[in-house]
């Protein structure tokens, strides 16, 4: 079981180890989704034009002369959302704890609830700072571009609300079980 | 929670040991304990019963209302 236990500690922590060098691997120039705006119709011509609509470009915007700052908040189309990371590695120290606690005949532990409570807040803390940034970048992108092309967003603020809410919830379900498992412990 | 649990009491009067009863009623020592010290939130009808068969009383005897002035008095 110990064994199981340490091997699955190991495996957490070598996935740890590949997302943290992925957080220092800060490219030169960064790529960012965006699509063209009504700014960018009025002063071009579509790409194609039909009789009742018209086509739009859509691609990548290449940003160079950010801060070495920018470059490591930039969004996931970089293949390493940094902010994103941050989150998977405090999950997986999550698991860890969990499984590194994990005892079958007493399964619900306030230590546990205070973690998956920590992690929900966490997420949501989260989600804040990536919808900031992703309003950051666009507005940046639009500065940078004439206000011809707008960032298309990751959506991952609103992944990351749903989840904090359901973890948050998570963890007041927990920390009742936990109370009644304590009760439970005390009845004879 | 002011119920005290007047186990001690009824033993003494049956001249009986926390031992014998736990293994006449059929819980775990530790588990009398708990509730011969007062620490248990509840206790199953079931074991009552079987408490009430063996010491031959009733669950008033063992069980007691306290208000709560006089049970801190008596937990100190």
């Amino acid at each position: 079981m110990f064994q199981m236990k340490f091997r699955i500690i190991l495996l957490l922590l070598l996935l740890v180890y590949f997302f943290v060098s992925g957080l220092f691997n800060i490219p030169q120039q960064v790529f960012f989704n965006v699509s063209a705006t009504a700014n960018y119709q009025q002063k071009n011509i579509p790409l194609k034009n039909y009789q009742q609509a018209y086509v739009l470009p859509q691609g990548k915007i290449a940003m160079i002369n950010l801060s070495k700052f920018e470059r490591w908040l930039a969004p996931e189309i970089n293949g390493n959302d940094s902010l994103q990371l941050c989150f998977v590695i405090a999950y997986l120290l999550i698991i860890a704890l969990w499984l590194f606690k994990l005892n079958i005949d007493k399964p619900f532990l306030a230590d546990i609830s205070k973690a998956i409570k920590l992690l929900g807040y966490g997420i949501l803390i989260f989600s804040f700072i990536v919808y900031i940034r992703d309003l950051y970048f666009s507005k940046l992108i639009a500065a940078h571009s004439e206000n011809e092309f707008s960032l298309n967003y990751t959506n991952s603020w609103l992944y990351g609300l749903t989840s904090s809410a359901i973890f948050i919830w998570l963890s007041k379900a927990y920390k009742k079980a936990n109370e009644l498992q304590n009760e439970q412990d005390l009845t004879v | 929670m002011p119920i005290v649990v007047n186990l001690d009491v009824m033993l003494a009067r049956r001249k009986m040991s926390l031992t014998q009863l736990s293994e006449r009623v059929g819980i775990t020592i530790a588990n009398m304990s708990i509730l011969k010290s007062g620490k248990a939130r509840a206790i199953r009808f079931s074991t009552l019963e079987e408490i009430c068969k063996v010491l031959e009383c009733q669950p008033g005897d063992i069980l007691a209302y306290m208000n709560d002035k006089d049970f801190k008095k008596l937990m100190g």
